[in-house]
């Protein structure tokens, strides 16, 4: 197995809009590695560019400039394509077909045989909760059934490569939790997942790298970790008598927080001994002390909202 | 080949599912509903006429077969967003739109045939008269709707259902008046409507009244081989070029 899944390199993308002579970019320039094994999210907001970005991946779209791999192939080759599963953003199928029909007519397509087709597409209806409803045809589907049909269809090759456009969108708390379980179990089996979302706690729970794009361009990408991972603040915990004159400790703080006898503060890791020090001259306790954590969340608002502008 | 087969298999359960079928009944009644003009005929015109009509028939419901088939084929497809799924999987744009127009010429193939034999059952319970020669008269029928459906499904890789219908329409038409209507005004020169419109479309449409031998074999002619290899050539070129123009088209659009 190749030890890098997808590569973009400097890709652009703009849309004609209409027969008019107006474009509309919807990547700027875009590099992008995700390497085998693990998932990786590719974040960014509304009109940012991860659908296009998909789209380009899988040869729907062509770019203007930049070109790709993935599995080690060119983009639009069919042998990657034999290895790889994909669900759509809008998850449409030959919507008068049942499920378990239109599961074995995608299987012909990896050369299937029919036995094969028959117990994976059972196999994989369960694993998404679609087993009884597997004899009703696709548009008496719900939303989340639909996608909940599209991850099946996405898996029927036991694909080393799994591409996904918002994968629990549309789906219900259970629905997310199941879908989070799936992409674990793939990620166990040593594949690759590659998912667009703007669901930041989901892949703050489960992305082993990000990128996060906002209007057509990387704004940031890396170990998810070492990015929510703040490697110069730590978080401190005291307790001891409030009443005492803190303004040393004060000083040498970011966040100064107060609730009852516990103290809760954040200091640059170049501070924390004095920090320490002066604390014990009070007489207080040390609760806790741990590297600062930021949220997915607060760090995709400052940089969508830094570049937005 | 496999993903052709699919293809072209899944363009006919899609026929299927939409009753294009139905047609074989709709056919009988037209063949049932011009019978009645048959006793205001001399004796010995009666084959001629009705084969020949009947014929003309079966040739306005292929056209209209034909649009059905294929007006919303890849639009269709496109605007849907199933060709998502499908071209995720190992399946190439060639493979797309040479197994949707197999699988066009199948179901038109399948149903021709049966509407050529419901002409020769109407020919025996009428005259008594057993006409194979009918069904070469198919075949050149089908000829013509194999270029009109390669015409269509070229449209089809960017027109909505709509226009595509009306401009595969107009196609027909002029293809059936390029050897009376559109070859008078090139050679009469300017008398009316613009030449400059009318020289491109002589020169580059097909003549489809070639395919039309009803009369032929309505008078009994004997239709010769060479003729038949000859149609089937003039069809397989204008089909294999318009099937060109439409992967040149197809094969790097945007989905
Ligand atoms: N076919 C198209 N024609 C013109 N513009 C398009 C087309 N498709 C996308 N765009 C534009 O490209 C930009 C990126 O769209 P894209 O669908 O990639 O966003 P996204 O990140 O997936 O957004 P979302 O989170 O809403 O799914 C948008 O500004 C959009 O308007
Ligand atoms: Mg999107």
């Amino acid at each position: 197995m190749e030890k890098t899944a997808i590569e973009l390199k400097n890709v652009r993308k703009t849309y004609r809009v209409g027969l008019s002579r107006e474009f509309k970019t919807a990547i700027e320039e875009l590099s992008l590695v995700v390497e085998a094994g693990g998932i990786f999210g590719l974040l960014g907001p509304n009109g940012a560019g991860k659908t296009t970005t998909l789209k380009i991946l899988l040869g729907f779209v062509f770019p203007d400039e930049g070109s790709g791999t993935m599995l080690g192939r060119p983009i639009g080759d069919r042998q990657a394509h034999e290895r790889i599963g994909f669900l759509p953003e809008q998850p449409y199928f030959y919507n008068y077909l049942k499920a378990e029909k239109a599961l074995d007519l995608y299987g012909r397509f990896f050369g299937l045989s029919r036995a094969s087709r028959k117990s994976r597409s059972g196999e994989l209806l369960d694993t998404v909760g679609l087993g009884r409803n597997s004899h009703l045809t696709l548009d008496k589907y719900s939303k989340g059934m639909l996608q909940r049909f599209g991850i099946a269809q996405a898996l029927l090759n036991d694909p080393e490569l799994v591409i996904m456009d918002e994968p629990s969108s549309g789906l219900d708390p259970i629905g997310q939790k199941e879908v989070r379980d799936i992409l674990l179990r793939l990620k166990d089996q040593g594949k690759t997942i590659f998912l667009s979302s703007h669901q930041l706690s989901e892949v703050e729970n489960i992305c082993d790298s990000v990128s996060i794009i906002n209007r057509g361009k990387s704004v940031m990408e890396g170990n998810l970790s070492e990015i929510l991972i703040s490697k110069d603040t730590v978080k401190i915990v005291l307790q001891g008598d409030v009443t005492r004159d803190m303004e040393q400790l004060k000083r040498l703080s970011a966040g100064f927080e107060i609730e009852g006898d516990t103290i809760k503060l954040e200091a640059r890791r170049e501070n924390v001994y004095d920090l320490l020090e002066f604390a014990r001259k009070l007489d207080m306790d040390l609760i806790s002390s741990e590297p600062f954590r930021r949220s997915l969340e607060d760090i995709f608002l400052e940089l969508v909202q830094d570049t937005g502008k | 080949m496999k993903n052709i087969y699919i293809i072209a298999s899944n363009v006919i359960r899609d026929a299927v599912r939409q009753k294009l079928f139905y047609v074989i009944f709709l056919f009988a009644i037209a063949l049932v509903a011009i019978s009645p003009m048959l006793p205001m005929l001399e004796e010995s015109l009666k084959s001629q006429i009705l084969i020949e009509v009947s014929l003309s028939v079966t040739s306005l419901f292929g056209l209209i077969l034909t649009l059905a088939l294929c007006i919303t084929q890849i639009t269709g497809e496109v605007t849907r967003k199933t060709v998502y799924n499908l071209f995720a999987k190992p399946v190439s744009r060639l493979q797309y739109i040479v197994g949707k127009y197999v699988g066009i010429l199948l179901a038109l193939a399948v149903i021709l045939m049966i509407l050529g034999l419901e002409v020769m059952v109407l020919i025996v319970l009428r005259l008594g008269l057993f006409s194979p020669s009918i069904l070469l008269g198919i075949f050149a029928i089908f000829l013509e709707c194999a270029v009109i459906a390669a015409f269509c499904l070229l449209l089809s890789t960017f027109t909505k259902p709509a226009v595509n219908a009306v401009v595969t329409l107009l196609f027909y038409f002029f293809c059936h008046m390029k050897s009376t209507f559109l070859f008078e005004h090139i050679n009469q020169g300017g008398s009316g409507g613009p030449a400059i419109l009318y020289y491109p479309l002589y020169y580059v449409l097909p003549n489809l009244e070639n395919f039309n031998v009803f009369r032929r074999i309505g008078y009994g002619e004997a239709i010769p081989v060479s003729l038949v290899f000859q149609l089937t050539l003039y069809a397989a070129g204008f089909v294999l070029l318009m099937g060109t123009t439409s992967y040149l088209i197809f094969r790097r659009k945007d989905l």
